[in-house]
């Protein structure tokens, strides 16, 4: 795990940031639109699964890029998806209302 | 010292490119699946591999079992590199034919030197 610090401080690791930052902000933007799907029509498998991947993603390396509560989110959404996943249940209205939260703290941590 | 990168996210490549390559001083190859990673290694012959777990179509342990049943990669030393380790444990890793087992995250001023001392 990189601290924030570190990552600001040393050439290499804040255009790594700075690159991370970039390619999350899309991924957030395409979950938005995965999460809007999931609460208006009836959610398809891929949709889901798509959004499990950006979980696990996040999770992954957010950390490594200097973004601990990026990690620990992304590990709380992909904990909360895996068993539907695997599963092929749907979520309900409960779940994808904590996972657009989710997504919206990721978000407010990767602008700040 | 010749790596070989396997993970589907570009974001894993990439800074694992920039530990392993600019911090490590090694020259790295990188594949975004596990089928591209076989033939890429297959091809290469890297001194070792870092291969993600969870991918999808050859996830990790596919992967590391179709390199052991080539002659020119069964040698290879694989580490996983992984966020969680699921129904696959470490002790399962290694009994697949893992050296290691890095956890995501991880330093990438360290990666490189963290390798090598498993590797060795």
């Amino acid at each position: 795990m990189t601290d924030g610090a570190a990552m600001i401080n040393d050439p290499m690791l804040r255009d790594l940031r700075s690159r991370f930052r970039e390619t999350a902000f899309v991924r957030l933007s395409e979950m938005t639109s995965l999460l809007g799907q999931l609460s208006s029509d009836s959610p398809d498998v891929q949709s889901i699964e798509r959004l499990a991947r950006h979980f696990h993603g996040l999770a992954g390396m957010g950390a490594t890029y200097g973004f601990p509560l990026v990690s620990s989110l992304g590990d709380e959404g992909e904990g909360m998806i895996l068993p539907l996943v695997k599963s092929g249940q749907s979520p309900d209205a409960g779940a994808v209302k904590r996972w657009q939260a989710i997504v919206e703290e990721m978000r407010a941590e990767l602008s700040a | 010292m010749r790596a070989l990168v396997i993970d589907d996210e570009e974001d894993v490549r990439y800074v694992a490119q920039m530990s392993l390559g600019r911090v490590g001083g090694m020259t790295v190859l990188v594949a975004a699946s596990g089928e591209e990673g076989l033939a890429t290694a297959r091809r290469e012959r890297p001194d070792f591999i870092l291969l993600d777990l969870m991918m999808p179509g050859m996830d990790g342990p596919a992967t590391l079992r179709a390199l052991r049943q080539w002659p020119e990669t069964e040698r290879i030393p694989v580490v996983f590199l992984t966020a969680k380790t699921l129904a696959f444990g470490v002790d399962s890793l290694k009994e697949l034919g893992a050296k290691a087992v890095i956890f995501k995250p991880f330093d990438p001023m360290t990666l490189a030197a963290d390798i090598r001392t498993v590797l060795q």
